[in-house]
């Protein structure tokens, strides 16, 4: 009995400090689990994941960037690269300027194959997009004010000196000449129509002969009113190459053509003319003790022309103050607004009747 | 001390713890007979020690006779209950050891295999990572590939588009000289030179009027 239970108790004992043992290991084992160590090498993969997540984002930018260097310049793409560059751009600036050298040469040769007709193009083109600007001006969409500075009765011995003056007050600075051949005589009256042409002014029909007295009337007679603006158009066109197209009654059709030939507008309709005017007036005209001095004239223009916004100013080209006036009223009238153009067909103005 | 004496301070000791073992043996004996075999050669043992203790016992069966009574009081309670307890101890350290270890063996395991998963999952991220920094990699062959076959792209673009200039640039030339050659006889026309300043003016006009109209 005793041997028994000291057996079995030896063997119990030894199994007991094996389990106990084997508890022991166990739970020093799970309290002294490495469990910082485990947490540090997981961050550390961890880490390492983000770097390489961090590197990836960097090395895809850096293709991006790498693609985009290449697609910026072709200079980048090495030696062929800048020598495709070169030889493009200097092939491009060559090609450009041939390009604006055969655009010329094609103009020039269209205006040699038909003179008049490229010019009247470039005339039509011109008018409408004055007929445009004035449309703006009566609707009130743009500060700019248009004045028609007429000048009537030439060319006389001094509208060479109109045309000087014209000159000096800028490329842009352009009037309008109704001329009468007989009016005025100078030995340079058809070089200075062609003259009137070539800076760009408007030539237009002011009748031949340019009288309202008596027998020699243009309003005598509608068969001798048409002769009278079939003659100075004839005239007009032998000397400068292009027919005039807007006639200016001599006197005015408001005083004149209007109560002495009725049937005036008619003829003129026919003859495809139109006629104007004028809003505006110098009173430079009539007998040479009643002609206003030249500041007179540019207070009449100073204080007339800003009531207008499209303004028609009379005036003639044989009054030396009005030559003056001139000099001094349109450069004012410039600085606030106004711009000088040629009167044309298409314009708004035309068969406006005067209210001076 | 005589031999006799010696046995016999011995015995006293022995024979108690004998005689416990004995008497216990014998009531697990009539329960179950088989266990008899196997301790028969003990209890022969015993059997020896007990007629020679009888033997002694006749001898002093005079003086001793008193001394029979308290040492049969102590074979009687001499079952080995500490054993018996120790036992049960033993078994209880042991099933708790036991089920102790078990539990924290589990809990190991446990944390041995979340840890496990947790780092597999973060290399798995991590390759997954790298794969994908290998493929971005400007550096990368095919990244590199890319790059050279757009590099041929764009080369092949210019050289067609300076192709294209070198024969833009020859009919230009064509053309010019066609047109000077025209311009040639042109230029000796009467009048050419009044017709294009009349020309000029008015182009350059209209660039003006124009300039006014897209002012406002
Ligand atoms: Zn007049």
């Amino acid at each position: 009995m005793r041997t028994f239970f000291r057996v079995i108790n030896s063997i119990f004992f030894t199994v007991a400090l094996i389990a106990a043992a084997f508890c022991g290991y166990m739970v020093y084992s799970v309290m002294h689990y490495p469990q910082a160590e485990h947490d540090a090498e997981i961050a550390d993969i961890k880490s390492q994941t983000e770097k390489t997540k961090t590197d990836t984002t960097a090395a895809l930018e850096e293709g991006e960037e790498r693609l985009a260097f290449l697609q910026a310049d072709l200079r980048n793409l090495g030696d062929e690269g800048v020598e495709l560059a070169d030889r493009g751009e200097s092939l491009q600036t060559e090609v450009e300027a041939k390009q604006l050298r055969l655009a010329e040469l094609e103009a020039n040769v269209a205006l040699g194959e038909d003179m008049p007709g490229s010019v009247e193009k470039a005339r039509k083109a011109y008018a409408d997009k004055i007929r445009e600007l004035e449309e703006k001006v009566q609707n009130g969409e743009t500060s700019v004010r248009i004045c028609y500075w007429t000048l009537d009765d030439g060319p006389t011995y001094i509208t060479k000196n109109f045309l000087d003056a014209l000159d000096e007050m800028g490329e842009h600075v352009h009037v309008t000449f109704f001329t009468a051949n007989e009016a005025n005589n100078s030995p340079d009256e058809e070089e200075m129509l062609r003259r009137e042409m070539t800076s760009g002014h408007s030539v237009q029909n002011h009748s031949y002969v340019h009288s309202t007295l008596a027998s020699g009337s243009v309003y005598r007679s509608t068969e001798s009113f048409r002769e009278q603006v079939q003659q100075q158009d004839d005239w007009v066109y032998s000397v400068t190459g292009f027919h005039p197209t807007i006639f200016r009654f001599p006197g005015g059709y408001h005083s004149w053509g209007k109560d002495l030939l009725p049937g005036a507008l008619d003829v003129l309709e026919e003859m495809g003319y139109k006629w104007i005017d004028w809003n505006c007036n110098l009173y430079d005209a009539g007998a040479e003790e009643n002609l206003p001095t030249s500041s007179l004239e540019v207070t009449r223009a100073l204080t007339q022309i800003p009531e207008e916004p499209i303004a028609v100013m009379l005036g003639h080209d044989w009054n030396m103050n009005t030559l003056v006036a001139m000099k001094t009223a349109i450069p004012r009238l410039m600085k606030q607004g106004y711009v000088f153009l040629p009167l044309f067909p298409e314009s708004v103005t035309m068969g406006m009747n005067a209210k001076r | 001390m005589s031999l006799f004496k010696k046995r016999k301070a011995f015995d006293e000791e022995e024979y108690v713890e004998a005689a416990e073992d004995e008497r216990d043996e014998d009531e697990i004996d009539e329960q179950d007979p088989e266990r008899e075999e196997g301790e028969s050669e003990e209890r022969e043992t015993e059997n020896v020690r007990k007629t020679e203790s009888e033997v002694d016992d006749e001898d002093e069966d005079d003086e001793d006779e008193e001394d029979e009574k308290p040492r049969r009081k102590k074979k009687k309670k001499g079952f080995p209950v500490g054993s018996l307890i120790f036992m049960f101890l033993l078994v209880g350290v042991i099933l708790a050891a036991g089920y102790f270890g078990m539990e924290y063996y589990e809990q190991l395991h446990a944390l041995n295999e979340q840890y496990d998963a947790a780092r597999e999952e973060a290399s798995a991220e991590l390759a997954a990572a790298q794969a994908e920094y290998a493929e971005a990699d400007p550096d990368a062959p095919s990244n590199v590939a890319v790059r050279e076959e757009l590099t041929e792209k764009l080369l092949a673009e210019a050289r067609e588009k300076v192709e294209a200039l070198e024969s833009e640039e020859a009919e230009l030339d064509a053309s010019i000289s066609e047109n000077e050659e025209a311009m040639h006889e042109i230029e000796g026309k009467e009048g050419f030179d009044y017709y294009k300043a009349i020309y000029d003016e008015y182009v350059e006009g209209r660039e003006y009027v124009e300039d006014l109209l897209s002012g406002d």
